[in-house]
């Protein structure tokens, strides 16, 4: 009980310090939410598993609990925060704002993984929301308004359907608890079930920037503060996960039994979500081959990469399930990753416009590798975190029998290759701009940040079985099938075999071979210059444009442009215009400015509300 | 330091054996060139292969006169490939000059300016005499006779200068430091020796032919 | 020796056998493909000439480390997922790995290149990478196709089950079952070998040998071995799945088979534009893989 409040007084406190001292001086603000993260860290480690209550005014209760999968989730997001904190010493130009919602933010996140009902959870929701909303804006109204109006009415619209969901299950059950919900679920009838299932995956559907519910998600990404898109990205959308989860494994699993909600030995919201999974994951990925903007692409891949989770989701076996928790873990480490990578590019050359960008290799290094990292774990490329779940995610789909669906996760996953190259190319590779010629590397935060990130990536794709033992740990406490079949470096599944550290040290001797063959090739002569190139024997001076970045995929975007073209953000745009067309036509009919008209209109309404409580009251 | 010697034994075996030419094509002789290539000659049996850029070639043919303009490129093109690397001058153009003798923009002995392993005569030389100097290239190669890329190092002063004649050498040479230090000399004693120059000398100026190689 | 030494022997001995009948492939295929343009062709050991010649060169030039690193991680990655596929009954590391753990450590070596093809900046060799990628979105998706069908038919992802269901003599290959799907995965074996119409990324008249076109000497040799690695590889695959696998001597003149049909059609044909390529892996050989796909699901 005590220990829950130190925990929100740890985050709230901090924000509140961070806030009245941060204008005082930028190093206070900045140690404030270190000391703060750190020390939250240690009070949940000292937590342990267990449930607590928290007493409201008029004598209400809310839940608070940790159990196995709150653990592992709350550790993901402290871990992250800690990433973003240690990342944030590097940005003295952040406001104390920024600092106090970014510990709300860390704090909204972490209760909505512990509340244990209705209430807190949706509480929880909200301040997790509304923080982001301000951290958007955080650098300035004006600029970001576009972005920050599109996420927050969506956030709202989501929020709503997570609102009217619960009010279905509440108004049903008149339990507040989940616990209670889950045991009385019975008396619900199976219409309003799906309808409450239907909301309330719709709701968390947009958190989890699930298509068509995702077009808020790029422009938010991109527009967020640089150093907090990783944790907005990696960690915000698991909330929606999260909240697929419970809503899915608590309550639809009744519907199992239903025999006419069931398409091919699964129930229909499992073929539905599989089905949206994969449009999203494919769809999202092949608009992330067209962008321009370092962030947009990233912002795209996570669409795409939560499109994986909950493909998984919807497969629902224990492969599935292990597949969806693996993969939120991953998607959050490595898309920390790249997000941290691109601020620390944004933060010394002011872009992160890829065409302009460009031979940072040659500067930055040390960012270079880790992109390389972060890239091997988001292409899926074995001895990463990113193969281990995505394998994992493979062989539930075809083991489930989801042969079309997976056939598009495949895609995406080839397609995730492109847009990836096209991002550490455009960034890292090819020729260097003459404006960054004195670029840095980036400070000391961020390389440890980079190698803290990396650590995990590589830890868990050498030893698959670890990671797939602790979800099987929080599947097995659900009472939900998991996977048994590992060991430490290896895991099983009904199709075939992956052990990661005979594909690690096979690499890595490989690696020595190919590197002893390139030594016996005797010595190389160092470029003279870098217009030292084959162009058919033409020089060019530094100014040439030699970087090849604009419309990256051109020849494949002409052919996909029909496919391109379907956007979810027009239909939006058009539902939009049709509003205010239909809204006009109203304002003409009823706002004419007449007293005589509003005296009119006002008489109806009055009576129809009497008529109203006339027709109850009895 | 020991002097470079052009390989032997297995290396120059294979060298001789697998000839990757530049595909780069100036003047007439490149017609020549798809006859060898083609069925009826098959230049492919002995190994020789046309590559698109010079980092893969071992092998650069001049097929026919050489404008300064092309000159550039070609001393681009023969800097950026990999060592060991050969030389093979086509027709009389490349020797003397041919029928290009008094022109004013095309050069009349291109070793001045490439160290040249090889040449074949004829104007133009018909595939038998390409496919017969190939041979010669190719024996010579796996005997270690041929070795023109050692003497440009070596004598690598004396071509910049000879280069500077010609045309700005500061752009288009990969040793930028020594082509600045050659061409601020050789704008130096040329600017002297047009402050004593008659009209007769123009001619003279506009291409110097020094003396045999230095030793 | 027991089962697991003789095992790790030829871990040991199979690259080094597969690099040279790899190069000897490819001088097959030069020697073939001269023959059907009436020319007489190199000798068959043509392209083991040329790697040592290739490793002799001196001073090629260097663009950088990534630049070094990109032909060396090619070079390991194909290495490592040949030991992944099992050739000609020998297992090697194959039981630690499915088909899908294959299909991403293949991926290692072109993103290893890609990488050192961007470092040596030239743009040439980037269009020729962001071809090559188009392409691979193209077959990855047949390729994909035929081995879900495959697997759908087994059961199993695992290469030695496969291997081990088509025992038993010609009649038991799954060419003949899931002959939709062998056709399909043919055809993107055709964009996977980069044989025409299907070679783009290298086309040496468009983009000057694409992604090779800063690789000289050692880094060029290096690229011939990967290439001459992939080649067994990725017709390897055929084999392993559709044509049942077989003794040492077998595996080798299926693969090779395999690899002699890719070549003539690549003997005969033109190229295609790169989008041309793109659209055809996704419409023919996707809607056969697709049939074939659907015939397996309906008749399992």
């Amino acid at each position: 009980m005590m220990k829950l409040l130190y925990f929100i007084g740890c985050f709230s406190g901090g924000a509140l310090l961070a806030f009245l001292l941060g204008s005082f001086s930028p190093l206070l603000k900045k140690f404030i939410t270190f000391l703060a993260v750190i020390l939250g860290a240690v009070l949940f480690a000292t937590m342990g598993t267990s449930t607590y209550q928290l007493s409201l005014l008029f004598g209400n209760q809310v839940i608070f609990g940790i159990d196995t999968l709150t653990q592992f989730m709350v550790w993901m997001t402290l871990g992250i925060a800690f990433i973003v904190s240690l990342v944030l010493w590097s940005h003295s130009e952040l406001s104390p704002t920024f600092f106090a919602l970014f510990l709300l933010n860390v704090l909204g996140t972490v209760l909505i993984f512990m509340s244990r009902d209705i209430v807190s959870f949706f509480f929880s929701w909200e301040l997790m929301s509304w923080t982001a909303f301000g951290m958007i804006l955080s650098d300035g109204w004006e600029k970001k308004r576009s972005a920050a109006v599109k996420y927050f009415m969506w956030s709202a619209a989501g929020a709503y359907m997570v609102l009217i969901g619960f009010s279905i299950l509440f108004a049903a059950t008149s339990a507040i608890r989940f616990e209670n919900i889950v045991m009385s679920v019975g008396r619900v009838s199976h219409g309003w079930l799906i309808t409450a299932i239907a909301f309330l995956v719709a709701g968390f559907g947009v958190k989890a920037a699930m298509m068509p519910f995702h077009v808020w998600a790029p422009d938010a990404y991109s527009e967020s503060p640089h150093p907090f898109t990783g944790f907005f990205s990696g960690i915000l959308s698991k909330t929606g996960v999260y909240g697929i989860f419970i809503a899915f494994f608590y309550l639809a699993a009744r519907l199992e039994a239903v025999p006419m909600l069931r398409v091919h030995g699964t129930s229909i919201f499992g073929y539905i979500m599989v089905w949206i999974g994969a449009i999203t994951a494919f769809g999202a990925s092949l608009i992330a081959v067209h962008q321009e903007y370092g962030k947009k692409l990233l912002a795209w891949s996570s669409v795409s990469q939560l499109g994986y989770i909950i493909f998984a989701f919807g497969i629902a076996d224990s492969l599935g399930m292990t597949g969806a928790l693996s993969h939120a873990l991953a998607h959050a480490l490595f898309k920390a990753l790249l997000f941290t990578i691109l601020a620390g590019v944004i933060m010394r050359t002011g872009t992160d416009h890829m065409a302009s960008l460009g031979g940072l290799i040659k500067r930055m290094p040390l960012s270079f590798i880790f992109a390389v990292v972060g890239g091997l774990a988001l292409a899926g490329i074995p001895m990463t975190i990113g193969f281990t779940s995505k394998w994992i995610i493979y062989e539930a789909g075809i083991n489930g029998g989801y042969i079309f669906p997976t056939t598009l996760i495949f895609a995406a996953s080839t397609a995730a290759f492109l847009y990836y190259y096209r991002f550490v190319y455009s960034i890292f590779l090819g020729p260097l701009h003459e404006e960054h010629q004195n670029v840095k590397e980036v400070p000391a935060t961020y390389w440890i940040s980079y190698i803290l990130l990396a650590i995990p990536i590589f830890y868990f794709g050498l030893y698959p079985g670890k990671l797939v033992g602790i979800i099987s740990t929080i599947l097995q406490s659900y009472n939900l099938p998991a996977l048994t079949t590992y060991t430490a470096t290896s895991v099983t599944t009904p199709l075939g075999t992956f052990n990661g550290m005979v594909v690690g040290l096979g690499f890595g001797a490989a690696l020595i071979v190919g590197l002893i063959v390139y030594f016996i090739g005797g010595r190389v002569r160092k470029a003279a210059s870098q217009t030292d190139k084959y162009l058919a024997g033409e020089v060019v001076t530094n100014e040439f444009e030699l970087h090849y970045s604009v419309d990256f995929y051109r020849f494949l975007e002409r052919k996909l442009s029909w496919l391109l073209k379907i956007s979810a953000q027009k239909f939006y745009e058009f539902i939009g215009e049709l509003i205010r067309f239909v809204a006009d036509i109203n304002r003409k009919m009823f706002f004419c400015g007449n007293g005589q008209a509003y005296l009119y209109y006002m008489t109806i309404v009055l009576t129809i509300l009497i008529l109203s409580i006339w027709r109850i009251k009895p | 330091m020991t002097k470079a010697k052009p390989p032997k034994g297995l290396k120059g075996w294979a060298q001789g054996r697998s000839l990757w030419m530049l595909h780069f094509c100036t003047g007439c002789g490149a017609i020549e060139m798809p006859p060898t290539m083609t069925s009826r000659y098959d230049m492919e049996r002995f190994g020789i292969t046309p590559m698109a850029t010079p980092r893969q070639a071992d092998l650069l043919l001049i097929t026919g006169y050489l404008t300064v303009k092309t000159l550039k490129r070609v001393i681009r093109s023969y800097e950026q490939m990999p060592e060991p690397k050969y030389v093979v001058g086509f027709g009389s153009c490349t020797v003397n000059g041919g029928m290009y003798w008094d022109s004013y923009n095309t050069i009349k002995r291109l070793d001045l300016y490439l160290p040249i392993d090889l040449y074949i005569a004829g104007c133009m030389p018909r595939p038998e005499a390409i496919i017969d100097g190939f041979t010669e290239l190719i024996e010579g190669i796996k005997k270690g006779k041929f070795d023109g890329w050692i003497r440009y190092k070596e004598n690598l002063e004396y071509y910049k200068r000879n280069q500077a004649m010609v045309m700005d050498i500061r752009k288009w040479s990969l040793d930028a430091e020594l082509a600045e230090r050659i061409w601020n000399e050789v704008q130096e004693e040329r600017r002297k020796r047009f402050e004593r120059a008659t009209v007769k000398h123009v001619y003279e100026l506009a291409e110097r032919i020094p003396e045999g190689l230095p030793k | 020796m027991n089962a697991v030494g003789l095992n790790i022997t030829w871990i040991i001995f199979m690259p080094i056998l597969v690099i040279i009948i790899g190069l000897f492939y490819l001088g097959a295929a030069r020697k073939i493909t001269a023959r059907i343009q009436n020319r007489y062709g190199p000798p068959i050991y043509q392209n083991i000439i040329d790697v040592i010649k290739l490793f002799s060169k001196k001073n090629p030039t260097n663009h950088g480390v990534m630049f070094s690193l990109g032909p060396v991680m090619a070079f390991s990655g194909m290495l490592i997922s040949l030991l992944f596929i099992p050739i000609g009954n020998k297992a090697l590391l194959s039981f630690n790995g499915d088909i899908i753990v294959l299909l991403y450590l293949l991926v290692i070596a072109p993103l290893g290149m890609a990488l050192g093809v961007g470092e040596g900046g030239n743009p040439m060799g980037t269009i020729g990478i962001a071809r090559a990628l188009t392409l691979m979105l193209g077959y990855e998706v047949v390729l994909v196709i035929s081995i879900i069908s495959v697997i759908l038919y087994t059961g199993s992802a695992s290469f030695m089950e496969i291997i081990k269901m088509q025992s038993g003599g010609v009649g038991h290959w799954f060419i003949w079952p899931l002959f939709l799907s062998a056709l399909a995965m043919d055809m993107a074996l055709q964009g996977m070998l980069g044989e025409k119409p299907f070679d783009q990324p290298v086309a040496p008249h468009e983009v000057a040998s694409g992604p090779m076109v800063e690789f000289g000497g050692k880094y060029l040799g290096l690229l011939q071995l990967y290439h001459a690695i992939g080649i067994v590889v990725e017709t390897g695959i055929f084999v392993n799945l559709f044509l049942g696998g077989g003794t040492l001597f077998w595996w080798f003149v299926k693969s090779f088979a395999v690899f002699f049909v890719a070549l003539l059609i690549n003997a005969v044909m033109p190229r295609f534009r790169i989008g041309q390529a793109f659209a055809f892996f996704w419409t023919y050989p996707a809607a056969i893989g697709l049939i074939g796909l659907i015939l397996v699901a309906i008749l399992k």
